[in-house]
């Protein structure tokens, strides 16, 4: 019990950080149709400069904020020199291609350039709010676990508050239903998609953050959250803004579960291969019910003639 | 520029350029170093002739190659240097083995497109590690397996017969991207409903594609693990992948000769550049990102595209322009409306007695909104059947269920005694039902002759082997279905831009040869959608009398439109739809005098609702 309670936990944590980079993702997707695959880069960033600046001694509150800033930072600065040009520039197949491929490239840029400023050292630990331990009835829990999970849900709040309870947010809502009508109506794109890039990277940051002291962040995990949070998004249903948050807290369950009950060692393939199927698996599910229903259709023909 | 004329003289050009490569090694004798880095180039340059058949031909964004290279290389590594077996037959069996696994693996990803499709095949080079280590005693694990044989006495042996395959490779696949299949990737890559249309099916052509380029991909890992006699997983992560991906994109995916351009670079700019171990992915992710905001079609691809501005789109037209010494863009080609004049036959290509397209009873339902109720009617052969009704009316709908994109509700749709509900669309078009869109979409960079040679496809056959070797029998259908192309667009009115892109043809025009796409599948039955709409009266013109002519050779022509004075002039029966219901059927003057028509289009209060006005709508 103590155990399940324990993993539960820990799979909340994780479960967090994908669901916080997800939403990342959806706000860049629903603006421009694009997925910014450098958005994990962003989250170890967010968590590297927090850490380097609370190694200064400065007051917590300011490394937060210079790893919040470093996340607008990024998010703009992806949107408005990597997206967006390319995006504007064509590519033989669809322009969206070549952004994407471009936000790989982003990403990879801002690894190496990771690498060369910390190395390949994993991150001190700098927890926000202490590393004590409460106790609920006779089971304990960290407190850095609960900040994370709490921090991701004011995190979720926020956005949801910024969305539904601000003019900006309204716009963005607009954009996110039809990018083209909006621009018609006389909404600025330009603003909205700065805006959207900005919000994603700050709660991506955010994640960074509050997540890096319990888990080992080096510079190489941007990728793997790259992959991790894209797969939760799109098992969630890309673009809609909410559906990453089971799917994120499903992967991080079947992440904790399976390292812990069934196999360590090939825990990350278990996970890629029921993320896989969960990625398969509805279209096969409606070319089942598509064959049913003309079956009928057809049988219905039948006896009608 | 190619030794003599047509197919023979690619193949020539090709043995040549190999032979030339070939002796130039043995002349100039690099050292090992030298001689190792270039057999590397060349099994680059393999995976990425195989890697530009999916991610820049057919345009699907696929992750997983890099699976594929280590799979070959491990295979064939493996029986060569655990059971000492020779290259060849290791190959092979490496080759059918990835062949095997990436038929299974693209039936599961035939679904996904675009984001997901990347994603989901991403999931792929990520196991490769794991299954190393699941077969350590084999593979060597995270350690990598050494002791991989060379076949031949020497590394420049070796590398002349690496040279040899890429040269081969790439005939191979240019001939078969020349051809109909070729033609159907780039389609189905670009516009999938439309390729549907022609009787393509996107799913089949994707997966035998993806199954191409996989075993593509397995060659060149075999080939591979030669060269350093050694392979680790590492050799084909996330960054091999990622090279794969900049030289396809900076060499020009879309072309075969990007491929050899992308891996040159690839493989020797690290080379060139001091520290590369540990630079390589910086400088790839730089050099991806500034091509992808300069030469978004890669190097081959933005030559394809100038020469193209300059009227050169082959070879000799290359030699032409030298011997005239002056590059200069080409005259823009008088559009002459032939007329009546060319004896191109429209007539229906499929035997068999003529049937009718029935619709019988049909009703769509979108939730609780009835789109289509109970509609009926038949078209016979040479029937000219128009469609009209206010917007909304359920027209389109109505188009979609006969051609296949949407499900009816109930209600059938037959073809003589043929049951069509529950066929896809290619399956519809291969028994001779076309159609054409609303919007013109030219796709990409076709020219007119290309445009209307894809509207061929089901007929214009033949198989993948002889579109590779180019053998006599798919150039004799190429050179006939060319000649076609070219009768068709004469008679559409823009015969003499037939090597011009269609995107770069006035909207009329495009519109035009869509219809001339649609003719070229010899329909039974032609389903136009608002042909005549954004026309001028001059194209109008043309349109009524191609469609006049089409007809007369016995093809049944449904036509949904809103130029109202068009539908009256030429079909002699007409349905008038309104709110998914028939109102009205019959030739023009019954149309003309129905109150109910008036009241849809004009409302029951307009004045003009007394039946003494001509309706103009």
């Amino acid at each position: 019990m103590q155990t399940n309670l324990h993993l539960l936990v820990s799979s909340l944590v994780l479960a967090s950080a994908y669901a916080l980079v997800g939403i990342g993702y959806n706000l860049a997707y629903s603006t421009l149709r694009v997925i910014n695959f450098a958005q994990g880069q962003i989250y170890m960033l967010g968590a590297f400069i927090f850490a380097t600046v609370a190694g200064t001694g400065v007051p917590l509150f300011m490394a937060v904020l210079a790893g919040i800033g470093c996340g607008a930072l990024l998010g703009i600065v992806i949107e408005r020199f990597v997206i967006t040009p390319i995006m504007r520039q064509g590519f033989s197949h669809g322009n969206t291609q070549a952004a994407l491929l471009g936000t790989v490239a982003a990403g990879i840029v801002l690894t190496e350039m990771a690498n060369r400023f910390w190395g390949s050292k994993e991150l001190p630990a700098v927890a926000l709010f202490g590393s004590g331990t409460v106790h609920i009835g006779s089971f304990t829990v960290g407190i850095d676990s609960l900040t994370v999970i709490g921090g991701a849900i004011v995190c979720m709040l926020a956005v949801w508050a910024i969305l539904y309870r601000t003019p900006i947010g309204l716009q963005m809502r607009a954009v996110f239903a039809d990018p083209q009508v909006t621009q018609l109506q006389g909404i600025n794109f330009r603003t909205v998609t700065s805006v959207s890039f900005l919000v994603g990277g700050v709660i991506t940051a955010l994640a960074g953050i509050l997540v890096s002291p319990l888990t080992s962040v080096t510079t190489s995990s941007g990728l793997q959250l790259s992959i991790l949070g894209i797969l939760a998004t799109l098992v969630g249903g890309l673009g809609r803004m909410w559906g990453v948050v089971p799917a994120a807290v499903a992967i991080g369950l079947g992440q904790s579960f399976v390292s812990y009950y069934i196999t360590n060692q090939y825990a990350d393939l278990v996970v890629y291969a029921a993320i896989f199927i969960a990625l398969v698996a509805p279209h096969w599910v409606r070319v089942a019910m598509a064959r049913g229903s003309s079956f009928t259709m057809r049988r219905r023909a039948a006896t009608a003639s | 520029m190619t030794l003599g004329r047509g197919p023979l003289g690619r193949l020539l050009t090709y043995a040549a350029i190999a032979g030339i490569l070939i002796a130039a090694v043995a002349v100039v004798q690099p050292d090992s170093f030298q001689t190792q880095t270039l057999a590397w180039v060349a099994v680059t340059a393999i995976m990425l002739i195989g890697f530009n058949l999916i991610f820049g031909v057919t345009g699907q964004m696929v992750f997983s190659h890099s699976f594929f290279w280590g799979v070959g290389a491990y295979i064939s590594g493996v029986l060569t240097a655990v059971y000492h077996w020779q290259l060849l037959p290791a190959l092979l069996v490496a080759v059918i083995s990835c062949a095997v696994a990436s038929y299974f693996f693209a039936g599961l990803l035939v679904g996904l497109r675009g984001f997901a499709l990347a994603i989901a095949s991403f999931v792929l080079p990520l196991t490769l590690p794991k299954l190393t280590d699941l077969t350590q005693s084999y593979t060597g694990g995270v350690n990598g397996l050494t002791g991989i044989p060379l076949p031949v006495g020497s590394m420049a042996t070796y590398l002349m017969i690496c040279i040899a395959v890429m040269i081969g490779g790439l005939w191979l696949t240019q001939n078969l991207v020349r051809g109909r299949y070729g033609r159907a990737w780039r389609l189905v890559g670009y516009n999938d409903t439309m390729a549907s249309s022609l009787g393509i099916s996107p799913q089949r052509e994707k997966v035998v594609v993806f199954v191409f380029s996989s075993s593509i991909a397995a060659v060149s890992g075999a080939l591979f693990g030669p060269i350093f006699a050694f392979i680790a997983p590492d050799s084909f992560d996330l960054n091999a992948m990622l090279s794969i991906l900049v030289g396809s994109v900076v060499g020009g995916a879309g072309t075969m000769i990007g491929g050899v351009i992308g891996a040159l670079l690839v493989v020797e700019v690290p080379q060139l550049l001091t520290g590369y171990a540990e630079n390589a992915a910086l400088i790839y992710a730089i050099i991806l990102l500034v091509v992808l905001r300069t030469l978004p079609k890669g190097i081959a691809g933005t030559a394809v595209d100038v020469a193209y501005r300059y009227g050169i789109t082959r070879m000799s037209d290359l030699l032409t322009v030298l011997r005239r010494r002056t590059l200069r863009p080409p005259a823009a080609a008088p559009a002459v409306f032939a007329g009546t004049s060319p004896a191109v036959s429209f007539a229906p290509a499929l035997n068999g007695r003529s049937v009718s397209l029935v619709c019988d009873g049909v009703n769509v339902r979108f939730g609780n909104l009835p789109a289509v109720q109970d509609m009926s009617f038949t078209l016979g052969p040479g029937d000219f059947l128009g469609l009209i009704g206010p917007n909304g009316a359920g027209k389109s709908t109505l188009f979609n269920v006969v051609s296949g994109f949407v499900v009816p509700t109930s209600g059938s749709i037959r073809l003589g005694d043929v049951e069509l509900t529950g066929m896809s669309v290619p399956q519809r078009a291969a028994l001779g039902i076309a159609r054409t869109f609303q919007e013109t979409q030219p796709v990409g960079d076709f020219t007119a002759r290309e445009s209307i040679a894809v509207g061929a496809h089901i007929h214009a056959r033949y198989g993948y082997i002889g579109a590779m070797l180019d053998l006599p029998r798919s150039r004799r259908v190429e050179s006939e279905v060319g000649a076609y192309a070219d009768e068709l667009l004469q008679s559409v009115g823009v015969g003499g831009a037939a090597t011009r892109r269609v995107g770069d043809f006035p909207y009329g025009d495009q519109k035009l040869v869509q219809v001339a796409r649609a003719l070229a599948m010899r329909p039974r039955f032609l389903l136009l959608d608002e042909p005549a709409a954004g026309l001028n009266p001059d194209e109008v013109d043309r349109l009524g009398s191609l469609l006049d002519r089409v007809r007369k050779q016995g093809v049944g022509v449904l036509l949904v439109e809103h130029n109202v004075p068009f539908v009256l002039d030429h079909c002699d029966s007409i349905i008038v739809m309104h709110h998914g219901e028939k109102i009205a059927e019959g030739a023009s003057e019954s149309i003309l005098a129905s109150a109910a028509v008036r009241e849809a289009y004009l409302g029951s209060s307009h004045p003009a609702a007394a039946p003494a006005r001509e309706v103009t709508a």
